[in-house]
């Protein structure tokens, strides 16, 4: 599992748990609008990573 | 002195009941009884109550919840007490002033000082204050970002490329901290975002020899507090 969240400038950011994703909830920024997705919904090309967006 | 008769049974590997020590009871009302059989076993008791039992192989057992203290000539104060709580966790205390030492071989090879700084030698030459690695990870910075271990992290977010950040699970206590990074190319540069050096996390950069940010498949850092 990963945490998706969208930036103050307008990217994505993705959390990466050490352990479980209940652990990592507090390191999501305070107001940032975030998804619970599974590690497949994340590509794995980043060719164009500074240009993710999530709809 | 009183003898009373005592009817503390156990069963042992047959089924049959048998009497399992010769017991010293400090009764609250009665004074010294006294209770003896030839188990070998000895139990020493407080008002009808075992506290201690020592075996018939001379393993002396203090019983939970039982505090065992060790104290000075005058009895002053208990300078050594080993204790369990009733969550079963257990205490060595130690109200000495120079706190406690450990020895080996009639060498010191260890100490917590009084004020709870925990000193070892394991080679350093004297026992000197240890100072922790208070968190570490070694992640893959590439394709599907992951971690593969890590310690006092409870995840790395990935900003964008080059880009991550270290989430500590227990923040540290202020920001003075030392990190330490390294990737694993040795076309690459990692550094820290020196104004995102957090007590909750940091965020390290990685950059190509060119200066642009570049993803890294092997980055591994330490953090000393």
């Amino acid at each position: 599992m990963r945490i998706v969240y969208k930036t103050e400038e307008g990217g994505v950011a993705v959390i990466i748990p050490a352990d479980t994703i209940e652990a990592c909830m507090k390191d999501i920024p305070t107001g940032a609008e975030y998804y619970i997705v599974e590690d497949s919904e994340v590509p794995s090309d980043r060719t164009f990573r500074d240009a993710w967006t999530w709809e | 002195m009183v003898q009373e008769l005592l009817l503390l049974f156990l069963l042992d590997n047959d089924g049959w009941y048998y009497n399992m020590s010769t017991i010293i009871n400090a009764d609250t009302s009665g004074g010294l009884k006294l209770t003896s059989d030839t188990s070998g076993q000895l139990e020493l008791q407080s008002a009808g109550s075992t506290k201690v039992t020592m075996d018939t192989s001379g393993n002396v057992g203090i019983e939970k919840d039982t505090l065992l203290s060790f104290y000075p000539a005058d009895q002053s104060y208990a300078n050594i007490k080993f204790e369990w709580d009733t969550g079963d966790a257990g205490y060595l205390h130690s109200t000495a002033f120079n706190g406690m030492k450990w020895t080996t071989n009639g060498s010191e090879r260890m100490r917590i000082d009084s004020s709870g700084n925990l000193k070892f030698n394991s080679g350093y030459g004297s026992v000197a204050t240890a100072y922790g690695c208070r968190a570490w990870v070694n992640f893959n910075g590439t394709g599907t970002v992951a971690i593969r271990d890590s310690g006092n992290v409870s995840s790395i977010t990935d900003s964008g490329v080059g880009i991550y950040l270290v989430n500590f699970t227990t923040n540290m206590p202020d920001i003075n901290y030392s990190v330490s990074l390294v990737s694993g190319s040795n076309m690459n540069n990692t550094t820290l975002h020196n104004t995102l050096v957090l007590t909750s996390s940091y965020r390290i950069h990685n950059l190509n020899d060119a200066g642009s940010y570049a993803d890294a498949s092997l980055i591994m850092s330490q953090v000393v507090r």
